[in-house]
């Protein structure tokens, strides 16, 4: 089912709106993957295909200026507060940064009083292998239960009315530098679960786990021979270059896919009709691209696969030897929309490269690839083949600096996911507005010490401006409007019935804006800054809150988080030059928001 | 460019031997120092990373050895190359910090005497930081050791709010100068 629009709705909220009768499909969610709207919020993404999108409306343009705070909760943590509150029955559960603690609150009391605490106790070394602030991005509910992962590689799954453990399972080694930080999908009875660790010669993999037992049913690697990357008949990937026997040795220098990244650490999207996955794999390591000849299969590479088996159906790279630590784990939204005049059922991909890909999710073929960052390190993609047009001024070097590549490592945006409303068509994109100087230095593998090889200054893009915040039309393939923040967006997108979209700033303020042109609606100054992932949800008591984790930190946060010295810019991978007064700005500390209308 | 970085480990190798030789030279000095009535801690005893000492008591005195290469430029210097070879620079950057802490201002978690880095870098820390014991050379953490101290010294934190705490001065023996010491930089022709 399509709902309809007039044609420029999106560009007619500058002007007034045509009384054209012109009508198109809407960009619209598969209602598998998005079905109904019952007021919880189990997963961080909100559904299967990820949109971010609440279809409660109490809180709306008009209302929303008398939004205030409810309650409170401190996560008794300092780390950068990345994670999504989830709702399930009539409870929240919140994961915090390390050392992980897991809190349930119970929302039919007044205050939301704690039902239960979970501590799981990771290994403290495990903060030696986190490359950018020791995170969590949040947990799933399914089934009567909760998942997540600790920073020192284990799986959890807890019994979610009484917070008991049901099991733990370890899958993978902080030894070799592997940690978890993403959070967990759990999809027909199988819980999903990608290492991080790219930034330490980690090699890539996604994991299924049983619902019910932990046992490992599956696991996909990203690099090396086929059977490893669960690449079989059943492979049809869009590109001929993506043909061929064991790509994921051949593209690499002899046994360099070992340690050669591709980790699975963002997020994952499910198609129920198609019944396929959809995620990203990081970038490909060192960072040095001169150590690592070759496209580096199978990092920065999308790859559909079949949830059952894991078999690979098709895949897509984003960035063959990519050389400005272009991880493709970013956010994968799930729509079906026109493409030239025919209906196509499609993923959309804000890249960390800057371009906003548009993929066909049947078939793997690219569909459109647009910028909606900064960029200049590559100068388009070609459509015929797939591969990016690499800018040859802004390639990498040993021996040299090569200033202002656009944009930075961490990308157009981060793991930062975006919203998608079915309501407007339009995508909300948080992200960031920098570049940096690079230089390529030889480095060594050392199992679980860094192995990256660069030195990296970030600073801020063109206008000045370091973050922001776009409404993007899938459609027009342009950008609706846009809102200028000073400091890195770091948060992830809301998007609500209510045509409200919400997000925070590194420096702590919550927003609410109109979801149509963009205009600041509400605000509220949080204790810290905020790099968590807002969400709507409908209270035991019938009416809709807003929640959302503030506490600085993350790879933008971790000057604060991390307390680091300003006057080397280089520090956490190059973020401290770009960073330098955030410190005076924000100081750091987890707690929980949520906020309701008077009543 | 994996042969590189093979290269790079038979380097390593090298280095390691031309360090275990002057490593033996290094034992002797000590040995000679303990001859001039000096107040020891028994070779590999960690340093205290406390200030407080339950009835009454002090720091105990840094190892001789860490005379030889605090503030010294050579060792400052061979530990400079070492601390980007074995990765310090991946968690530590150019001072600044990021995976782990910072090393450029006046904040010493474990303490900031060069014996107390000495320890953090043999010994590992909980948090985090891994052990080298075993892994590299002593003078080689000696000279990383060196290095870090001088990421904070004053000059380097632009005179920063606090200070690093100073190395308390070698007592009056006749312990050879720095000068005159033996040259510890060698196999790092990087």
């Amino acid at each position: 089912m399509n709902r309809i629009r007039a044609i420029g709705l999106g560009a007619a909220m500058l002007a007034m709106a045509p009384a054209g009768l012109a009508v198109a499909a809407m960009p619209t969610p598969p209602e598998a993957a998005a079905p109904k709207d019952d007021g919880q919020w189990r997963m961080p993404a909100k559904n299967y295909a990820a949109t971010r999108f609440s279809h409660l409306d109490e809180i709306n343009t008009d209302t929303v200026k008398n939004l205030h705070a409810d309650f409170t909760f401190s996560l008794a943590t300092k780390a950068g507060a990345e994670a999504a509150p989830i709702v399930a029955n009539g409870t929240m559960y919140v994961v915090t940064p390390y050392p992980n603690y897991v809190y349930a609150l119970d929302l039919t009391k007044p205050g939301a009083p704690l039902k239960w605490e979970f501590i799981p106790k990771p290994a403290p070394a495990s903060q030696g292998v986190a490359c950018c602030d020791v995170v969590n991005r949040g947990v799933a509910f399914d089934d009567g239960k909760i998942f997540f992962n600790t920073l020192d590689d284990h799986t959890f799954a807890l019994d979610a009315a009484t917070g008991k453990m049901l099991w733990n399972a370890k899958v993978g080694d902080i030894s070799t530098g592997e940690s978890l930080t993403m959070a967990p999908l759990v999809v027909k009875g199988k819980v999903l679960v990608g290492n991080s660790g790219g930034e330490f010669g980690v090699r890539g993999w996604l994991t299924a786990l049983d619902e019910n037992t932990g046992k490992i049913a599956w696991r996909a690697y990203s690099t090396g021979p086929d059977k490893d990357v669960l690449i079989g008949s059943d492979f049809h990937p869009f590109y001929p270059q993506d043909r061929g026997k064991d790509l994921g040795v051949a593209t690499w220098p002899p046994g360099a896919w070992k340690i050669g990244g591709g980790t699975v650490w963002g997020w994952i999207a499910y198609d129920p009709d198609l019944n396929l996955i959809y995620y990203g794999t990081g970038n490909p390591g060192p960072w040095n691209q001169e150590q690592r000849p070759g496209d580096n299969l199978w990092t920065t590479t999308i790859f559909a696969r079949d949830p059952d088996t894991g078999a690979a159906k098709w895949a897509y790279q984003m960035n063959p030897h990519d050389e400005h630590d272009y991880d493709g784990v970013n956010e994968i939204v799930l729509v079906d929309m026109p493409v030239n005049g025919k209906m196509r059922k499609v993923l959309m991909h804000p890249d960390r490269n800057s371009y906003l890909y548009v993929i066909d999710r049947i078939t793997g073929e690219l569909i459109s690839a647009d910028a909606y960052g900064p960029l200049n390190a590559l100068n388009g993609v070609d459509m015929k083949t797939g591969r990016p047009i690499v800018n040859p001024a802004k390639t990498t070097k040993v021996g040299a600096v090569v200033h202002d590549i656009c944009p930075t490592a961490s990308g157009g945006k981060d793991w930062q996911p975006s919203a998608f409303s079915p309501q407007t068509g339009l995508l909300y994109i948080p992200h960031e507005n920098m570049c940096m100087d690079w230089e390529d230095v030889q480095t060594n593998y050392i199992e679980g010490t860094p192995y990256v090889g660069a030195n990296v200054v970030m600073k801020p893009g063109p206008g000045g401006n370091r973050g922001e915040v776009t409404a993007w039309d899938p459609e027009t393939r342009k950008p609706v409007w846009q809102i200028k923040e000073d400091l890195p967006v770091w948060s992830g997108a809301l998007a609500t019935a209510g045509g409200l979209v919400f997000y925070g700033t590194l420096d702590g303020w919550f927003k609410a804006v109109d979801a149509k042109t963009g205009k600041l609606e509400w605000q509220f100054k949080t204790g810290s800054g905020i790099v968590g992932q807002p969400i709507a949800f409908k209270s035991p008591d019938g009416h809709e809150k807003v929640a959302v984790l503030s506490g600085v930190g993350g790879w933008a946060g971790a000057i604060v988080s991390g307390n680091l010295n300003p006057q080397d810019p280089t520090g956490a991978l190059g973020m401290v030059g770009v960073t330098k007064d955030l410190k005076q700005r924000t100081t750091a500390g987890g707690m929980l928001y949520v906020f309701s209308l008077p009543h | 460019m994996f042969s590189r970085f093979l290269t790079s480990r038979r380097r390593a190798a090298l280095t390691a031997a031309i360090c275990a030789m002057l490593f033996a030279i290094g034992t002797s000095e000590t040995l000679r120092a303990q001859g001039t009535n000096v107040a020891l801690a028994p070779r590999g005893q960690p340093s205290a990373e406390t200030t407080l000492f339950p009835g009454g008591g002090a720091m105990p005195p840094p190892n001789p050895v860490a005379w030889k290469y605090d503030g010294n430029a050579h060792a400052i210097a061979a530990g400079k190359r070492l601390y980007d070879w074995y990765n310090c620079v991946g968690c530590h950057f150019h001072g600044a910090g990021g995976i782990g802490p910072s090393l450029a201002d006046d904040v010493w978690i474990y303490g900031g005497r060069i014996d107390q880095i000495y320890d953090t870098i043999a010994r590992g820390r909980p948090n985090g930081m891994p052990s080298w014991q075993g892994k590299l050379p002593e003078n080689e953490i000696w000279e990383i050791a060196a290095y870090v101290r001088s990421l904070s010294a004053p000059e380097a934190t632009h005179g920063g709010s606090g200070e690093t705490p100073p190395q308390p001065s070698p007592p009056p023996t006749e312990l050879p100068s720095p000068q005159a010491m033996p040259q510890t930089v060698t196999g790092l022709d990087k």
